[in-house]
């Protein structure tokens, strides 16, 4: 109860449609704020388009052993942006898988600091230069993986 | 004869502030530590791993900021990691880690800073 008093959690997700090609692809849009110890935010898109902010934590609020896993597709059109940034003492966890088979956009930023964090980004796209990624990490014994194909 | 022993008084006098001077000289040469980086890159399963480390023949704290761009035909990455560190004396210490996919070999660029109080140093990789 009081994990659940001291989470406060918004969670805010929307999906429209957009006309491409004479037909309505659904881009999502997702934004999630948490604030307190061992979230975990999990977010999977698939459309025409993703759109992906999580935060968790403030510099100000002890927040760690979070864990955000975002999960983006996109089948048609748009691109997947992903931002997530983690703050507090560590122990955070950010996955960020992004896949394109159109020749659109991967886009990821994640922000994390403290100790211990995890940093794992993963970005395929079917076309060259489609993919980009910027993770920023300060603290101790941080480790960040990027893999892009 | 006065004139003799006055000349005598003064070269000693130059001579004890020399010495002085010398081995004060020697002592701040001796104190200023001796720090080191370093960024390693091996292969292992598929992805390139960058290892930042540090090392030092006293024990000395400061901050390290260790950046990664790479550029390649999957794509462009940023890597930007930066805090304190605390070396022991005469262990390569690592502070950092960041992995890229091994087809990134021959295509990144990696930095690292180390400073501390009165001093800083640096090293890349691939070296230049």
């Amino acid at each position: 109860m009081i994990k659940l008093l001291a989470t406060w959690s918004v969670l805010f997700v929307s999906a429209h449609s957009i006309a491409y090609g004479g037909a309505l692809i659904p881009h999502n849009e997702s934004f999630i704020d948490q604030i307190g110890s061992s979230n975990t935010a999990i977010v999977g898109q698939v459309g025409g388009g993703n759109s992906q902010t999580t935060l968790q934590g403030r510099p100000s609020a002890p927040s760690f052993n979070n864990i955000a896993s975002t999960s983006q597709s996109v089948t048609q059109g748009g691109s997947n942006r992903s931002m997530t940034i983690q703050l507090g003492p560590g122990s955070n966890i950010s996955d960020v898988m992004q896949m394109t088979t159109t020749g659109a956009q991967n886009n990821a930023l994640t922000i994390q600091n403290g100790f211990a964090n995890v940093a794992h980004t993963t970005e395929i796209a079917s076309g060259e230069l489609n993919n980009k990624s910027i993770i920023m990490q300060t603290g101790v014994r941080n480790t960040a993986t990027v893999t892009q194909k | 004869m006065i004139a003799v022993r006055r000349r005598a008084t003064l070269l000693l006098i130059l001579a004890t502030v020399t010495v002085s001077f010398l081995a004060d000289a020697t002592r701040l040469e001796a104190a200023k530590p001796l720090v080191q980086c370093k960024i390693t890159a091996t292969e292992s399963d598929g992805f390139l791993r960058l290892d930042a480390f540090g090392r030092s023949d006293t024990p000395i704290s400061g901050s390290y900021s260790f950046q990664i761009d790479k550029h390649d035909s999957a794509g462009s990455s940023l890597n930007q990691q930066s805090g304190d560190f605390s070396l022991r004396p005469g262990v390569d210490q690592t502070l950092t880690t960041v992995m890229l996919e091994a087809a990134a070999k021959g295509h990144y660029s990696a930095s690292l800073l180390l400073t501390w109080d009165g001093g800083k140093t640096s090293c890349r990789s691939p070296s230049v």
